[in-house]
């Protein structure tokens, strides 16, 4: 029986072996070069068989060394494989079968001896494909009548040491299948992470999520709709792929409705459809006359589910081919992303209103208040006045408290004048009115008025006069505001305002010897109703700094700060000589 | 001062208005007549004769200060009367005056003194 090892030696044929399938790592190239190797080498005839995904056993490569026998043997590949044939009772002991004796070919293989013709096998070894114990599928070796040869006990290591390395390579050539279809997920994934990443509304995160959605599974179209805020319609946000005609935005569908995709919404499960006359079924129930070029048998409706709901769905179609589990898996994981990117540029499409509808209300409110508080002023005032002129109509106590009245109101106005400011500002309507400037005399004027007995402020610098284009008033708003401020977080401590110039510029510097600024806040307290310190001790909206730097940065200047904990505020205006509006 | 021509105050805050016009007499700023809307202001003017100076609010209802404004431009026996602009936050081009409220008095008694002489 042996004398089949004519050539080359079995060693040889082994690390020839591994050369070759280590060179060829995809199963088509292995299947064929363990056929190729086994014959003529050891057997006259080889068959390999893999288990497919639905577990039946299937020819893939074939080797004989008569070109007829071979031609025969690939005709066989679709016929059934019988549950009694060698290969199959290999595979289901998990252990390889000798037929030594043959008898009819029906044992060995398939269904009918004539197939195979003469030479008729005499022999045959079925070696089980077992990676990682995994039944891979099974290696047939056969000698026929014609060559003298019998396979038997003594061929079987070689056998199945070639089937073993060959189940090894094709783990192997599996396992980096995975990795390659993992990494070309992940780079999908990413791609669509990336797109939506910038979108600030949801039919940006539409726009650029549906093209790499579409792209990850070569769908034909793919569409997305969000569910609305009070969760009774789902809105249209974009398609891609669909006819011009269907895309434009705006399109919705009660949430209520007895279709798929509401129903989807509804329940937050996916729901898969295959073949081309019940996708053109489903499509016909996304917008009324929507039909895409050509059959679509692959469909998805995939539920976009956040933590708390579920925001929108995804709708995908494919030509050709239905959506597989991989196909599926990924488009749930595309779908959870897309529908975190939803949610977030919903809620910040919501703060959005929010602010905006935040300043309208200041604008309005302060519009508002300004009618009665001038009734009140100009009552209080011109009974003060006629009291002037008359000289004491009214007693005296009630004058008294006429005047703090008066006092108050004032101060409710400049409030009022403050909270305009910030929606004048918003709105972008501030508007200087530039006039050639002396700022000395600007800055005596300014700290003559603020004679205060809780703390004296000093003027330097302020003897000669220091010109240039500015908008006085804002200016002196400008200086009103952080000279308040020293005097409130001054501590009673005198506070020093000192005014430089050179050519090119004018610098005001406020600065006091109080509670100061910690390191944290000082580029916070110049934002929009921003204060450093707790409102509970300190009144205000917290807009002065805000409208001061508006206001200097208007006049293209710059507004620094220096200042430590307990060490007092350095606040200095730096201005262009010629504030080019 | 020649106080004789008076003053148009149109406003449509009723409080507002009745205290404004009670501090323009205090101050002895001659007859005081009174408007709710820009269309009632356009009324008076027809009916009697011509003021010193229209004070003006924008924002009213009927007629606002703007088609009030219009108004009174196209029309050539109106126009030459100063106008001065008692607004929240708005103002009008070409005009006399414009006074934001709440009004500050002695601002307004100033510019009132220098139309009126």
């Amino acid at each position: 029986m042996s004398s089949l090892r004519r050539s080359p030696a079995p060693s040889t044929l082994l690390a020839y072996a591994s050369d070759v399938f280590a060179a060829a790592p995809d199963p088509e190239s292995i299947h064929g070069t363990i056929a190729k190797l086994a014959v003529p080498a050891f057997a006259d005839a080889c068959v390999v068989l893999r288990v497919s995904d639905d577990g039946a056993l299937r020819q893939v490569a074939t080797a004989a060394a008569r070109a007829d026998q071979e031609r025969r043997i690939a005709c066989s590949a679709r016929l059934p494989i019988a549950a009694d044939a060698l290969v199959a009772r290999a595979l289901s002991q998990g252990r390889s079968r000798i037929a030594a004796d043959l008898i009819s070919r029906r044992t060995i293989l398939l269904a009918d001896e004539e197939d195979f013709g003469p030479p008729t096998p005499v022999s045959a070894v079925a070696v089980p494909m077992i990676a990682r114990g995994a039944l891979l599928g099974a290696v047939l070796f056969l000698s026929t009548a014609d060559s003298g040869r019998f396979l038997g006990e003594s061929d079987l290591p070689l056998a199945e040491e070639l089937t073993r390395r060959a189940a090894v390579s094709l783990d192997n050539a599996r396992l980096l299948e995975e990795a390659r279809a993992t990494a070309t997920r992940l780079l999908n994934m990413q791609r669509v992470g990336a797109a939506v990443a910038l979108a600030r509304t949801p039919r940006e995160v539409a726009a650029a999520a549906l093209p790499h959605v579409a792209a990850a599974v070569n769908a034909a179209s793919a569409a997305l709709w969000m569910v609305d805020g009070e969760s009774r319609r789902l809105d249209l946000l974009d398609s891609h792929g669909w006819p011009e005609r269907f895309r434009a935005p705006g399109q919705r569908a009660p949430l209520d409705l007895d279709v798929p995709l509401a129903e989807c919404a509804r329940d937050g499960q996916p729901r898969w459809y295959s073949g081309a006359e019940d996708v053109s079924r489903i499509l016909a129930t996304l917008a009324p006359g929507l039909v895409l070029l050509g059959p679509q048998t692959g469909f998805g409706l995939i539920p976009l589910v956040t933590e708390s709901r579920t925001v929108g769905v995804l709708a995908v179609s494919r030509r050709g081919t239905r959506l597989e589990e991989d196909d599926r898996s990924l488009l749930l994981a595309l779908a959870a992303q897309c529908a975190t990117a939803l949610d977030r540029a919903r809620l910040l499409e919501d703060l959005r209103d929010a602010v905006r509808l935040r300043d309208e209300f200041l604008s309005i409110a302060a519009h508002e208040l300004r009618t009665p508080l001038s009734t009140i002023q100009l009552s209080i005032g011109s009974a003060l006045k006629a009291h002037e002129r008359s000289a004491e109509i009214l007693p005296e106590r009630a004058h008294q408290r006429l005047q703090r009245a008066g006092d108050q109101v004032r101060k409710l106005a400049e409030l009022l004048e403050r909270l305009l400011d910030v929606s004048r500002i918003t709105a972008g309507r501030l508007v200087l009115s530039l006039e050639e400037t002396d700022l000395a005399a600007t800055l005596r004027d300014l700290v003559g008025r603020h004679e205060d007995p809780a703390a004296r402020v000093a003027l330097e610098g302020a003897e000669n006069p220091v010109r240039g284009t500015w908008d006085r008033l804002r200016l002196e708003q400008a200086v009103t505001n952080l000279l308040s401020n020293a005097i409130k977080y001054g501590e009673g401590k005198p506070v020093h305002v000192r005014l430089s110039a050179d050519d090119n510029e004018a610098t005001i510097e406020v600065r006091d010897r109080g509670i100061g600024i910690a390191h944290d806040d000082r580029s916070r307290i110049f934002g929009r109703f921003e204060r450093a310190v707790s409102p509970r001790n300190f009144g205000g909206f917290g807009v002065g700094l805000w409208i001061t730097r508006e206001i200097v940065e208007a006049m293209h200047g710059r507004i620094e700060l220096e200042s430590g904990v307990g060490e007092g505020s350095t606040f200095r205006i730096v201005l262009p000589r010629e504030a080019l509006a | 001062m020649t106080n004789d021509a008076g003053i148009l105050l149109v406003e449509d805050d009723t409080d507002l208005r009745e205290a404004l016009a009670e501090f323009l007499a205090d101050e002895g700023f001659g007859p005081v007549d009174t408007a709710a809307n820009g269309a009632e202001a356009l009324r008076k003017l027809h009916d009697g004769p011509p003021p010193g100076v229209i004070l003006l609010d924008l924002m009213m209802p009927v007629m606002d200060g703007w088609a009030f404004r219009r108004a009174q431009l196209a029309d050539s026996q109106l126009a030459p009367i100063p106008v001065v602009v008692l607004s929240a936050a708005d103002s009008l081009p070409d005009v006399s005056a414009s006074l934001r409220k709440p009004v500050d008095l002695d601002a307004l008694s100033g510019v009132l003194r220098r139309l009126l002489a």
